[in-house]
């Protein structure tokens, strides 16, 4: 058996639609025959894109064109998730900057930084183009 | 998702029920803002029924560590499942909160 599901969402960069995100990436995956802690890692890998899109892509854009495409195929043995997001916001590769330093203490942390730390820990691989558009792409795989 | 408080005198337990997503850690930063009293001594966030929390619950949790040592209080961490110890191991905060 070897199947392919995939879903396109052209949404608004808008956090109300976080959950339609959440849920689809669900929908789609799990169709696929993806566990739970594989949904989990690709579910948090986006939010914390989709949410970097939605608070600062657009600055004060009106409207805030996003497209995610998600894709999961498997076969008899193993899944793979593939998750596209595109946005025409300010040009910006949420990759490019430095990890954070996760040695620090408690009163050493600052705000931010662990979002997309996290999507790098989560993720089987990564990719940022700039075509006209930010495109950042995401991988997951899964055993069967 | 649903959270909910009870307070005995200087300790708050905060019990937290769905999804810890972007939109439910802006709830849950506001409800905190009440519950982070200079006079509270004893925080316990029970996470039984939360799977999933994003780096924005992920700062709350801080945020709220920092208060307690502020306070020379206690935060406990209770009953979190694995998914979500999983973010904190990965983002080193495993060995600098107290889990139960």
């Amino acid at each position: 058996m070897a199947d392919t599901l995939e879903k396109q969402l052209d949404i608004e960069a808008d956090l109300d639609n976080l959950d339609l995100v959440l849920d689809t990436i669900e929908e789609i995956l799990s169709g696929a025959g993806a566990g739970m802690k594989i949904i989990k890692a690709c579910q948090l890998s986006v939010e914390e894109l989709f949410v970097n899109i939605a608070n600062y892509g657009y600055a004060d854009a009106k409207e805030k064109p996003c497209s995610i495409n998600i894709q999961a195929k498997c076969d008899d043995t193993k899944g793979n998730a593939r998750i596209e997001l595109r946005d025409k916001g300010l040009k910006f590769d949420p990759f490019a900057k430095e990890d954070p330093d996760i040695t620090l203490k408690i009163k050493d942390r600052g705000v931010g930084g662990m979002g997309i730390y996290m999507t790098k820990n989560l993720m089987d691989s990564w990719e940022y183009k700039y075509d006209n558009e930010n495109i950042v792409i995401l991988e997951k795989s899964w055993n069967l | 998702m649903k959270i909910e408080k009870i307070v005995e005198g200087n300790k708050t337990e905060v019990l937290l029920d769905g999804r810890l997503d972007t939109n439910a850690a802006a709830e849950f930063a506001k409800e905190m803002e009440t519950i982070l009293t200079p006079d509270l001594k004893e925080l316990v966030i029970d996470m039984q029924n939360c799977g999933y929390m994003a780096s924005s619950g992920l700062r709350i949790v801080v945020n709220a560590q920092k208060t307690m040592d502020a306070n020379q209080g206690t935060l406990v961490l209770r009953n979190v499942p694995g998914d979500v110890m999983e973010v904190f191991d990965m983002t080193g905060l495993a060995d600098l909160l107290t889990f139960e």
